[in-house]
């Protein structure tokens, strides 16, 4: 004898279905709504653009932790991207299915899995240890290498997914192999590599651990990419746990920044990429 | 040549052929009855028919440029069906040949029929029916055989036509009679040369001489 | 009409399986052959091996000579040369979607060469003109290539070729995906294209080449069975085997 009747177990598993579902998005909506709450008091044009002031003072702002985020992520993002995007077109263009590109995906599938914190102590040994401080180069390079198998595989698929019949055509016309790849199938798949940049761009956005080994923390602008430069990371990871209740909100503060440029760059790549299918290649 | 099966739209139209065939075998076998025992009302028959023959000939030419359209017939098949086309022209011609020598038989009311008539009709009959048999044989070889064997029944008739030419005692109507029947058996006979030619450009893809 | 393309003792092989079995043959310049037999029969390893984009699937040979105006293809020209002497136009219409109608129709120029804007404009309005395009859409020259119909994107593809002003123009049974209108446009197109350049067309609809090609040549098992004209052909073959194909009863 069943337990239930076939239409209630349906239902059931619906429900069950749901509930699940729910309870899965639901940290997501807390912990932004909980950002908003905490940090929107802190936001200011003095919060944006101000310096720090010494602990126990309160006033000032973050305004270097943000320059030093962009710069040290953009800086990631010169040499990690091009580089990924090259391993990707190598991946699927070219050497992908012989015994080298096997060599170079796994390398690449593995790097993807390596912890975060295993990249900074590798650049703290490099770098760091070499010239006797911390740099915000360092952190680029950390940063970098953790982007190129993100940037790699997205290029990969995408340029795969490219119709053969593309290739052939182009072959066809007697367009050489370089050519090919870069004005017909790279072209064509550019809407994902460029997804896959700006994804990777938004994950090493959040990282903090890599920036603890090589760029350290700054309570002052910027002065060169030899030096320790301040990083929204590092500054929410400091300031949160000082106890000092100024520090702590701005801590929130920050935090808001973060998980918005995140946020934003996800919605974006989201919304760029449903806009193609609609369109109808 | 491998022999290859006639598709169906062929099978039909040669079954529709053969059909008017036997048609025009039982109208010359009136025809040989008429000249052997000199039966003078035989119009009447022969008219119904080639009638009857006329309109499948008709009917044969529709199902060929139908099956033009439909099937797209290339080679052999192509050549086959024009063949049929005008194959099926010449059995109506016969039979009315044959309905004319019926009419002949009715007007010419005479008792002087020339010995070698009879002979020579029954050899453009036998002609006619061995071009029939090449025809739906797919007989090349007979076919050229035939076309040979006109001759026979050209110099037949020169000699008919000659030996009353001469003659100044026989009536004019004699003379007409016979002359006129000898041409209608030359034609007749002539046909079966034609269908002889078909058979062989549907068998082997050449046109040998003119019509 | 001197023969333009020549083939001689062509042999071609997937690593051990053979496609195309000595095959010599001769074609006239400035008109249409159609390349027709059952599958498998290597019509399209002929034609592959024609334009040299055979050689680009692994383990692929080739052996023998392939002479376009005299000159062997393999031996004294560049394989990226010789795609641009012999274009090819495939079976499912490929214009790049990436690239606008214009920028298609000269890719093989821009991607191959430098020609200046004006130029390349010029040539393919002339290039859409002459495969019937240019009035369908000559308001949308900045539209996606894809964005077209089918039977458009075909005719694209062709004047993509064409612009390279080929001598030779290879057809992978390229109506086999338009609807019969399109079909129709493209085949009036092909008598119009002869006057331009030489053409081989493989079909596996034998009417249609009947209706299109001056010659035939009939494939079977990788051997070249019967190469002739293509009205004595349809009417009388000389081999049994281009017979039985011919009137369906195999392939």
């Amino acid at each position: 004898m069943r337990f239930l009747s076939r239409k209630g177990t349906d239902r059931l598993v619906k429900c069950l279905s749901a509930g699940v579902t729910v309870a899965a998005v639901i940290p997501l909506f807390w912990i932004v709504i909980e950002i908003i709450i905490n940090g929107a008091s802190a936001l200011s044009w003095n919060f944006l653009t101000d310096l720090p002031r010494p602990f126990g003072e309160t006033g000032g702002g973050i305004g270097n932790a943000i320059l030093g985020s962009f710069l040290i992520n953009a800086l990631a993002s010169v040499w990690g991207i091009p580089i990924g995007i090259a391993t990707g077109i190598y991946l699927s263009e070219y050497g992908g299915g012989g015994r080298t590109g096997s060599v170079v995906r796994t390398a690449v599938e593995s790097l993807a899995g390596v912890p975060s914190i295993i990249y900074g102590v590798f650049a703290f040994t490099i770098i760091v240890m070499t010239v006797r401080h911390y740099t915000a180069l360092a952190a680029a390079v950390a940063l970098g290498l953790m982007m190129i198998p993100l940037v790699a595989k997205a290029t990969e698929e995408s340029m795969k997914v490219v119709s053969s019949e593309m290739r052939e055509a182009a072959m066809a016309l007697g367009i050489p192999k370089w050519a090919r790849t870069e004005k017909v199938v790279l072209s064509i798949a550019r809407g994902g590599v460029l997804s896959g940049a700006l994804l990777a761009f938004a994950r090493i956005s959040g990282e903090t651990a890599p920036l603890l080994f090589t760029a350290l923390f700054s309570l002052y602008w910027p002065t060169g990419l030899d030096q320790p430069m301040a990083t929204l990371q590092v500054l929410i990871y400091n300031y949160a746990l000082s106890g000092f209740g100024d520090w702590v909100s701005k801590a929130w503060g920050a935090s808001l920044i973060l998980v918005a440029i995140v946020l934003v760059i996800n919605i974006v790549v989201r919304v760029a990429s449903r806009q193609k299918f609609t369109e109808g290649t | 040549m491998m022999a290859l099966k006639d598709p169906d739209y062929l099978v039909r139209i040669y079954d529709q052929m053969r059909e008017m065939y036997n048609i025009v075998e039982s109208a010359g076998s009136e025809i040989d009855d008429g000249l052997s025992n000199k039966k003078r009302n035989l119009k009447t028959t022969l008219t119904e028919q080639c009638q009857e023959a006329q309109i499948m000939e008709e009917q044969t030419v529709e199902m060929c440029i139908e099956a033009m359209i439909r099937h797209q017939p290339f080679a052999r098949d192509l050549r086959a069906v024009s063949a049929a086309m005008k194959v099926s022209y010449d059995l109506s011609r016969i039979c009315r040949y044959l309905r004319n020598i019926a009419e002949i038989l009715e007007e010419f009311d005479v008792e002087c029929d020339d010995p070698d008539l009879l002979p020579l009709y029954r050899e453009g009959r036998k002609m006619i029916h061995l071009s029939l048999e090449a025809y739906f044989g797919k007989d090349a070889k007979a076919a050229a055989d035939i076309i040979k064997s006109d001759e026979v029944v050209d110099r037949g008739y020169e000699a008919i036509l000659n030996r009353y030419a001469m003659a100044e005692k026989k009536s004019g109507s004699c003379i007409l009679f016979n002359g006129i029947t000898a041409r209608i058996i030359e034609r007749m006979a002539d046909h079966a040369s034609y269908i002889s030619h078909e058979t062989i450009y549907l068998v082997t893809g050449r046109r040998v001489d003119y019509r | 009409m001197e023969t333009k393309l020549e083939v001689k003792n062509l042999n071609a092989w997937f690593g051990e399986k053979q496609a195309l079995k000595n095959v010599s043959a001769g074609f006239k310049g400035n008109s249409v052959t159609a390349v027709i037999g059952p599958s498998g029969c290597g019509k399209s390893t002929f034609i592959r091996c024609i334009n040299r984009m055979h050689e680009v699937v692994p383990r692929a040979r080739v052996t023998g000579e392939v002479l376009l105006d005299g000159v062997d293809i393999y031996t004294s020209m560049d394989a990226m040369d010789v795609r641009r002497k012999v274009g090819m136009v495939f079976q499912r219409p490929n214009p790049f979607p990436n690239m606008s109608v214009v920028d298609n129709v000269v890719a093989g120029l821009k991607l191959a060469g430098s020609y200046g804007k004006d130029e390349l404009s010029e040539m393919a309005e002339k290039n859409l003109k002459a495969v019937g395009l240019w009035e369908e859409v000559k308001d949308e020259l900045r539209k996606s290539g894809a964005s077209l119909s089918g039977g458009q994107q075909q005719r694209l593809c062709i004047a993509r070729a064409l612009a390279m002003e080929p001598e030779v123009i290879l057809m992978d049974e390229p109506t086999s995906a338009l609807d019969p209108a399109s079909t129709t446009k493209v085949e009036e197109l092909l008598q119009q294209l002869k006057k331009f350049t030489t053409i081989l067309i493989i079909t596996h609809n034998v009417s249609q080449a009947a209706r299109v090609s001056d010659m035939t040549a009939f494939f079977y098992l990788g051997e070249l069975i019967e190469l002739g004209e293509t009205e004595s052909m349809f009417k009388a073959p000389q081999n049994p085997l281009t017979e039985r194909y011919i009137t369906g009863r195999f392939g």
